[in-house]
């Protein structure tokens, strides 16, 4: 091999190996370098064990900046003010808690999906928080099914007053996680964790396939992070949001020109009694499901309510602000749930109400979850719900 | 691992090429090139999981032994049976991982009993490549029974050329005649290199931005396949063939341009082929190794155009039924291959004055429109959703696309543009030729980093041909 005199044809070699050298190092000192969209890819648990009994990494911490989950969906690159601070903090059993928290008598229990978990809020604005900060109603943020919680150990010698299932009336009325509770003696003890090191010394074991491995080198590439992150720089310099959006290749997240704001699956949001997943037979099959569980909870001595809001398709797009109630989903879901004597907050006067006296939206522009104004307006109604439902006058919760 | 994933692209290749270049630059390390060779090549095949491993290596052991035995055993009777062991023992391996769910369940259909209905559902892991390797081993005892090579007698230099990577899975089908002086001695230098450049950038930058860029097409497209209309059904049609022709393009440059960067000379493997005048001339532009071997071993054996009119149509067709088969195990490729033989025939009978007489033009875009209509028959599983393909190219009727449909069109207009530019301008023959001088450098790796970092910002689409 010659390459004295004709060196500079091995150049490209030469910075293709720096490019292989800057993933390596990239990799090597990955937990010091986030390049992450958000906070909860950092703190996921990716060792395939099930989402309820370790949601995510034991005493892990996050403490950055994240942007809407549905910007990279759609290609756009986020704005100044759409890159939010975030602080994620998960407690010894991998639930979004402030750590120790159940070490004391809880009064209530927060229930639902990532509108719960909070996969776009920072710590201080989940509603758990709020609840236990500004209304010392100490509630455990726990975004599991009602059955975890039904077959969960640590509840039943530490059992809260309160369970709020809180979603969006589609999850209200379709999601799995609400549904039945099936009676038996708890069994399931979590384990308690030290500390983040110490959960990762027995839970994240290096892979054992090639295809993992793979996987795992291209998830934390920083030639493949600076790669994107040019393509959406150039994708955004050319064209604006509304023509990016034209031309988007995917059915599952649409822009509104007129809201300016992302959607989700749009379509399938549709609140109209009636339509997909929103027809009067699921509202009656939800309705009677709950009305078991809080029958089953009542024993216990736990109140269930339930807080369902317009989901973001209803409360942010035209086109749906003028639906008669009689065809409102939401509006059917609260009064069946109330004849069948479940416990229910009206979120649907409360929006209203909100979006008559505010300029703001309820759900970020560019995510798929709602915002933290609606965590307190949430909170809010609870504990005044809880006021004015509590037999007891003397124990109302004041902020 | 795929010559176009990330992980060959910033792991695998770099640092294996590196460390080759390192043992290249003496001549007392360079020795242990082959050795690097031999272990890259290992790792390289042991990313597709190690079920069958053994399947590429006892082989190995095996056919360098029987080629021993070949080369030195005088007795013609003896030399005959150690060839058709070692042919026997290839194709078996190759019938039993790729034919045996096919034919049993076929059988089943015939006479139904239960332990073909076991054998039809057994799980059988199909070993990556072992359609191409199969063909690669039977040329080499082939030829050393036929003398026209000497077998090697060095087990270190045939594992080499049993083993080497670029080839391994998807050919070019090399034989050990093209390339043992190379395996004994080779020389990288920057010519080697500039045209290792050229070919990998260029095949990966067609892989990535004409063959992936029109799958996502072809797969919303096949999600409405009971919907399609005459619109999408010929759109169906072309984005196929341009991504099959662009896929496999693209895997054989970046095969011979990693060979050439290790200092190996690979045969070229396509010679625009859908600027093809007829389907006989078609077959010696694309997958030329492949066609080449076909012939040498399957059609010439069989008696080739010596034997008669009727026998040379007979072994043109049976050639291609079989050339069918080789692509997979189902009747949508023995449909194919016995169309491709029918028109190979056709063109034969058929008086060559009146072909002739057609412009170049109108017969260049007759033999793409024809090739490009078999391919649907290729591309689909079952030979029912072709059907529907053809019903709605015939029924002659129009719908508006889609919003959707429409965006994907729009994205995939780039790809379409370039690969169009690439079939009628560019002849694939005449990347050989580029002289390398510093602004072809320039530009070459600038197309490499270019592709490299194209690649990882979309989605990373398996190689065609790898499944065969």
């Amino acid at each position: 091999m010659s390459i004295s005199r004709h060196f500079f044809y091995y150049i490209p070699l030469a910075v293709w190996l720096c490019l292989s050298l800057i993933d390596i190092y990239g990799f090597l000192n990955r937990e010091n370098i986030p390049i992450y969209f958000r906070a909860w890819e950092y703190v996921s648990n990716y060792t395939g064990k099930d989402a309820g009994f370790a949601v995510f990494k034991p005493m892990s911490r996050y403490s950055g900046t994240m942007t809407g989950d549905l910007l990279n969906g759609i290609g756009f690159s986020p704005k100044p003010n759409e890159i939010r601070k975030q602080e994620f903090i998960v407690d010894e059993y991998g639930y979004r808690n402030q750590p120790q928290l159940l070490d004391k008598p809880i009064d209530a229990i927060v229930l639902g999906s990532s509108f719960v978990a909070g996969g776009q809020e920072t710590q201080e604005n989940l509603i758990s928080e709020i609840l236990t900060r500004d209304y010392n109603l100490r509630t455990y943020n726990s975004p599991t099914s009602l059955q975890y919680y039904w077959d969960d150990y640590r509840f039943k010698s530490n059992t809260p007053k309160y369970i709020f299932v809180v979603g969006t009336e589609g999850e209200i009325i379709n999601s799995l996680w609400k549904y039945i509770i099936e009676e038996k003696e708890p069994y399931n003890i979590p384990h308690k964790w030290n500390s983040y090191q110490e959960w990762k010394a027995e839970n994240e074991q290096l892979p054992n396939t090639f295809e993992k491995w793979a996987f795992l080198f291209k998830q934390y590439s920083l030639t493949r992070f600076a790669s994107v992150q040019l393509d959406f720089k150039l994708k955004n310099l050319m064209y604006s949001r509304e023509e990016i959006a034209k031309q988007s290749t995917q059915n599952f997240v649409t822009y509104d020109p007129q809201s300016k704001m992302l959607f989700w699956q749009k379509d399938f949001d549709n609140p109209t009694l009636g339509t997909e997943g929103k027809k009067t037979e699921d509202i009656v099959k939800s309705a009677e499901t709950l009305k078991k569980s809080s029958d089953q909870l009542n024993m216990r001595g736990v109140r269930l309510i339930v807080v369902a809001l317009p989901s973001k398709t209803h409360a942010e797009l035209e086109t749906y602000k003028n639906i008669p109630d009689s065809q409102n989903a939401l509006i059917i879901l609260q009064k069946t749930l109330k004849k069948y004597e479940v416990e229910v907050i009206d979120m649907n006067e409360a929006v209203e109400e909100y979006k008559n006296t505010h300029s703001t939206p309820l759900y970020y522009p560019d995510d798929s979850h709602w915002n933290s104004d609606t965590n307190y307006l949430i909170s809010k109604k609870i504990v005044e719900y809880l006021n004015d439902n509590t037999k007891t006058k003397n124990k109302k919760i004041k902020r | 691992m795929n010559f176009s994933d990330y992980f060959f692209l910033i792991y695998f290749f770099p640092i294996l090429l590196a460390i080759y270049l390192v043992t290249q630059s003496t001549p007392r390390l360079a020795r242990l090139s082959n050795l690097i060779l031999i272990i890259g090549s290992l790792l390289f095949y042991l990313s597709f999981g190690m079920n069958n491993i053994e399947v590429l290596l006892i082989p190995v052991f095996f056919d360098f032994c029987l080629a021993q035995l070949i080369g030195k055993t005088r007795n013609l009777n003896s030399r005959k049976m150690f060839f058709l062991m070692g042919v026997v023992t290839n194709l078996g391996l190759l019938g039993y991982f790729k034919y045996t769910h096919f034919l049993s369940g076929q059988l089943f259909l015939l006479v139904p009993n239960t332990f073909l209905a076991k054998l039809s559902t057994t799980e059988i892991f199909l070993p990556v490549g072992i359609s191409f390797i199969t063909f690669q081993r039977i040329s080499y005892l082939t030829d050393v029974y036929k003398k026209k090579i000497k077998a090697s007698t060095n087990f270190f230099h045939y594992t080499v050329y049993a083993l080497l990577f670029p080839h391994l899975i998807a050919g070019p089908i090399v034989r050990y005649s093209e390339i043992f002086q190379e395996i004994k001695k080779r020389y990288v230098d920057y010519q080697s290199f500039f045209r290792g450049l050229v070919f990998f950038s260029v095949g990966l930058f067609l892989k990535t931005f004409i063959a992936d860029q029109l799958f996502p097409l072809e797969e919303h497209l096949d999600t409405l396949i009971t919907q399609l209309d005459t619109l999408k059904a010929v759109i169906i049609t072309l984005s196929f063939s341009l991504r099959l022709y662009f896929d496999f393009l693209g895997y054989s440059l970046m095969a011979i341009g990693i060979a050439s960067f290790f200092g190996f000379h690979f045969p070229d493997n396509f010679d625009s082929p859908y600027t093809s005048v007829s389907i006989t001339d078609f077959w010696q532009k694309w997958n030329i190794s492949l066609s080449l071997w076909i012939r040498d071993y399957i059609y010439i054996p069989l008696g080739g155009n010596r034997k008669g009119e009727i026998r040379t149509n007979l072994n043109l067709l049976i050639t291609m039924i079989l050339a069918g088969l080789w692509h997979g195990a189902g009747w949508n490729y023995i449909v194919w291959g016995t169309l491709h033989g029918c028109f190979l025939v056709t063109e034969r009978i058929l008086p060559q004055n009146i072909i002739a007489k057609l412009p170049k033009r109108i017969r260049q875009i007759l033999t793409f429109i024809l090739v490009s209509s078999l391919w649907v028959i290729f591309k689909f599983k079952t030979l029912s959703e072709a059907k529907l393909v053809f019903h709605a190219m015939t029924t002659w009727t129009f719908f508006p696309l889609e919003d959707i449909t429409q965006n994907i069109l729009f994205a995939t207009i780039p790809a379409w543009l370039i690969g169009v530019f690439w079939i009628i301008c560019i002849k694939e023959k005449n990347l050989k030729a580029i002289q390398p001088n510093v602004w072809k450098l320039i530009f070459f790796s600038c197309l490499l980093f270019f592709s490299i970092s194209f690649s990882m910002v979309k989605r990373s689409i398996a190689f065609i041909y790898f499944q065969f």
